[in-house]
């Protein structure tokens, strides 16, 4: 299905925000998560499920001054 | 010992994680500065271009860590930001930086005071990177800050102290640690600043974009060392003319 991650259309087997992580490879990071615009707490990640065209913001810590 | 926000440290240099040509060489830089507090930003993962996790390089048992704002280019997109560190599981310190003009990046001084008062009244423990404005940082101690971070020169531009008759000033009259950030360019521009009785120094790219990180790093732990050190020792006044250092009697 269609999902609209980091501003970017994309398309993905994953169901929810967990097997979404999972199949971008960031399930092991510290991430903030917006689905829909509203955040997503770490421990709603395997709950939260995903439908066609949602959008979905992921953010991480990068190097910075 | 360097104290901020009631946390104490016995590194007073700080070090950012920008630019660094990987998560080795960071990991390697920052053991070699000996700094107990580590910036980071927060971004939007790019998912062409999965960079390496900076956080599992950074050693949280020894380390401070504080998110920056930057990016932000008013009060409420740097609230924003903070919030999203925090809720990150980064904690609740944050390196506030809004900046609206990218070419010199110099912070906005009502959007910073009005993000300081929001932000501490909120929980959060804010170090505040500021113009070299000595009203500005009195301001902002009243607002909550718990650290004030005035510029040397713009971000990134290497060109050191340009602004040290104001940190001068400011150190004078802060309740708050000072921490010289931004535009420091050798070990040399940070040792100045610890002996004029800084509390601390922030350096990123004068070691990050170095010709050999690791070893900029201890170059910049030593001076400042050598900086606080001598300030501690408390240096002598300067003088119009020579006072002989041999004695000026029983001369042959």
């Amino acid at each position: 299905m269609k999902l609209l991650v980091n501003g970017k259309s994309r398309d993905f087997n994953a169901k929810t925000v967990e097997e979404l992580i999972i199949d971008l490879k960031l399930n092991n990071r510290m991430l903030y998560i917006q689905l829909n615009g509203k955040p997503i707490k770490k421990e709603e990640y395997k709950t939260a499920m995903l439908k066609e065209n949602d959008c979905i913001d992921i953010i991480s810590a990068v190097g910075g001054g | 010992m360097l104290q901020i926000a009631g946390r104490k440290f016995s590194s007073r240099l700080i070090v950012g994680t920008g630019k660094f040509s990987s998560n080795s060489v960071m990991k390697e830089a920052i053991n070699a500065s000996g700094s107990e507090i580590v910036t980071v930003a927060l971004r939007r993962v790019d998912l062409d271009n999965t960079q390496e996790d900076i956080i599992e390089a950074i050693d949280f048992s020894r380390i401070q860590i504080l998110p920056n704002t930057s990016g932000a280019q008013n009060a409420s997109e740097a609230i924003k930001i903070a919030n999203i560190g925090r809720n990150m599981g980064l904690g609740n310190w944050v390196k506030l930086e809004v900046t609206p003009d990218p070419w010199y990046l110099l912070p906005d001084p009502i959007d910073t005071l009005k993000a300081t008062e929001k932000l501490a009244k909120d929980g959060f423990a804010v170090l505040v990177y500021m113009n070299a404005d000595p009203v500005l940082a009195k301001r902002l101690e009243d607002a909550g800050a718990e650290a004030v971070m005035p510029l040397a020169s713009p971000i990134g531009s290497a060109r050191g102290m340009k602004t040290k008759e104001m940190i001068r000033i400011i150190i004078e009259n802060s309740n708050l640690p000072v921490v010289v950030d931004a535009g420091l360019g050798s070990p040399s521009d940070a040792g100045y600043a610890m002996e004029m009785g800084a509390d601390a120094v922030l350096v990123n790219t004068a070691i990050a974009t170095s010709d050999n990180p690791v070893k900029m790093a201890k170059a910049f732990k030593l001076a400042v060392e050598a900086g606080r050190t001598g300030y501690e020792a408390g240096i002598i006044a300067s003088k119009e003319h020579a006072y002989a250092s041999s004695p000026e009697k029983g001369i042959i």
